[in-house]
């Protein structure tokens, strides 16, 4: 059997191994489960006695809001640091001295980020029952989602990582990530809906310059006149 | 043989060079030392040989290996130290070689004993279960020697491998080198420790402002000074005074003091000697001591360093 490269096997075993491994998860899921019991309180006071069953959809997408921003929020933490810190701790020089080659070690620290990443999300899986609980999402539905997270949180990952293979420093590594990862979730929505309205705009303007060309201009005039 | 051979080697920064023209033969198995001041290039120079670093000119092969051409061959055949040791959270000793025994692609079988075995030749044995970390900055060092061995290098690049260390874990440092040297190792040690490097090395090379300036055994480096003399002048006062005046003598190489007492690298014959007592005393200061200062390792530093200085 292919023994694991030696940097994802030390980087397991510390990540792993350390108590504030554990607690991220505890903490990760205490702010995702209250976030989710705290959405059905508020809307179980507005409406005492019973909850709406179509109100699943809601939680569906409170949760997946509130899981992509924990996300946006944590993986940046967890990488922006590993080459810079390596660099800082000066056992990159060392590590690069083996017969180790550089793209095996950054994939190795991507994969290591990755894998707790993927812990996280998928301890959270059972916080969905609350959704298939009243009903009204097909399990699809939550599969494309959690694919849809581990896809986001691949990327914020590479950004991390490559930030921190760019930047000397931990500190600049992991601003520059938070910037390009708030881009990517927030600015892109704010982008798509200033484009959005950008469209409209250009979409009433043409209505109006149609309005003015002279065929419509003789058609109202001919159906003033009748 | 020659296990390290750097021909002409210039690296520059900006505007500045790091090393200039710099040229050195390593014979197979001698421990060398590598003294310099602060800025010297030492640390430039092992880098490169490290591979760590490309030249801007020259060449260098270790092992028989171009470092441009070859530098995976080159990090097989070396084993490098650098001048801080960094440590991983959470690891333990035995943990820590044999991640860079799997780095070195070392089967996995053979690992455990390799483990055991170096953690003997380091005196650490007995740390094999303790984490990394919280071992003391001596024990570090040796574990990070113990590290640059895993692999069976030819050539050892240990930079300041002492700095920073107390008395008794330099002394157990001085003897993992000493060790090294039974086991035919190649070793190239820099450090700003000059009495100890004389005691550990065959040979001593001198490197200031990038350059060369005096290379062979201990014996060879202060007899090539034999030229220049140095002399301690204790006095009671005005020591700032007198460095200023000793500056404006003839025959004057180098001149550094310490609180009370100044130290001269002197080019003049005795009598020139003479003279010089009876100018700094005729200029009002009481000399309490004025002498000639066996010549060793750090008076030819100083003296070399002063020159190019």
């Amino acid at each position: 059997m292919k023994e694991l490269n030696p940097v994802l096997l030390k980087e397991l075993r510390q990540r792993f191994r350390s108590y504030r491994s554990s607690l991220v998860v505890l903490l990760y899921l205490l702010v995702l489960g209250g976030f989710s019991l705290g959405f059905i309180y508020l809307n179980w006071r507005g409406s005492p006695g019973f909850f709406q069953p179509g109100s699943s959809r809601e939680i569906f997408i409170v949760l997946s809001m509130a899981q992509l921003g924990l996300l946006a929020f944590v993986v940046p933490g967890l990488t922006a640091g590993v080459i810079s810190g390596e660099r800082e701790r000066q056992t990159l020089n060392v590590l690069l001295t083996t017969d180790l080659n550089p793209l095996s070690i950054v994939t190795s620290k991507l994969v290591s980020a990755c894998s707790f990443t993927a812990l996280l999300l998928f301890a959270t899986l059972p916080l969905y029952s609350l959704v298939f609980m009243y009903g009204g999402m097909a399990p699809g539905q939550i599969m494309g989602v959690l694919g849809f997270f581990l896809i986001s949180m691949f990327l914020f990952a590479a950004i991390g990582v490559a930030c921190s293979t760019y930047f000397k420093r931990t500190g600049v590594s992991t601003v520059s990530t938070y910037g390009i990862v708030f881009f990517i979730v927030a600015g892109t929505g704010f982008l798509a809906a200033f484009i959005y309205q950008l469209y409209q705009y250009q979409a009433r303007i043409s209505m109006l310059n149609m309005l003015e060309t002279p065929m419509v201009v003789q058609i109202l005039q001919d159906v003033t006149r009748c | 043989m020659n296990a390290v051979e750097i021909n002409n080697l210039t690296k520059i920064y900006g505007t500045n060079y790091a090393l200039q023209g710099f040229n050195l033969n390593i014979e197979a198995g001698k421990v060398y030392g590598l003294i310099g001041p602060n800025g010297a290039g030492k640390t430039t120079a092992m880098s490169i040989m490290a591979t760590l670093l490309a030249p801007d000119g020259g060449a260098v092969s270790v092992a028989g290996f171009d470092v441009l051409k070859e530098p995976a061959s080159v990090r097989r055949a070396i084993g490098y130290m650098p001048d801080f040791f960094g440590v991983y959270d959470g690891l333990k000793a035995t943990e820590y070689l044999e991640f860079y025994a799997a780095a070195y692609r070392i089967p996995a079988k053979q690992r455990p004993q390799l483990t055991r075995d170096l953690l003997e030749l380091v005196n650490l044995s007995e740390k094999a279960d303790c984490y990394v970390d919280l071992l003391s900055r001596g024990m570090k060092q040796r574990l990070a020697m113990a590290r640059c061995l895993v692999h069976d290098p030819t050539v050892l690049i240990l930079d300041e491998p002492a700095s920073g260390l107390d008395p008794r874990a330099r002394a157990e440092m001085k003897e993992v080198v000493r060790q090294l040297k039974r086991m035919n190792k190649t070793v190239l040690i820099s450090s700003h420790i000059l009495p100890e490097l004389a005691e550990m090395c065959d040979n001593i090379t001198i490197l200031e402002q990038g350059r060369l300036v005096a290379n062979g055994t201990v014996e060879e480096v202060t007899a090539s000074r034999q030229g220049v003399r140095v002399l301690k002048v204790y006095v009671t006062d005005r020591l700032p005074e007198l460095l200023d005046f000793l500056h404006e003598q003839p025959n004057i190489v180098n001149v550094d003091g310490d609180p009370g007492w100044a130290r001269i690298s002197f080019a003049g014959d005795k009598a020139a000697q003479g003279n010089l007592l009876r100018d700094i005393m005729e200029g009002g200061w009481t000399v309490l001591e004025f002498a000639e200062v066996k010549g060793n390792l750090e008076d030819a530093f100083m003296a070399v360093t002063g020159e190019v200085g």
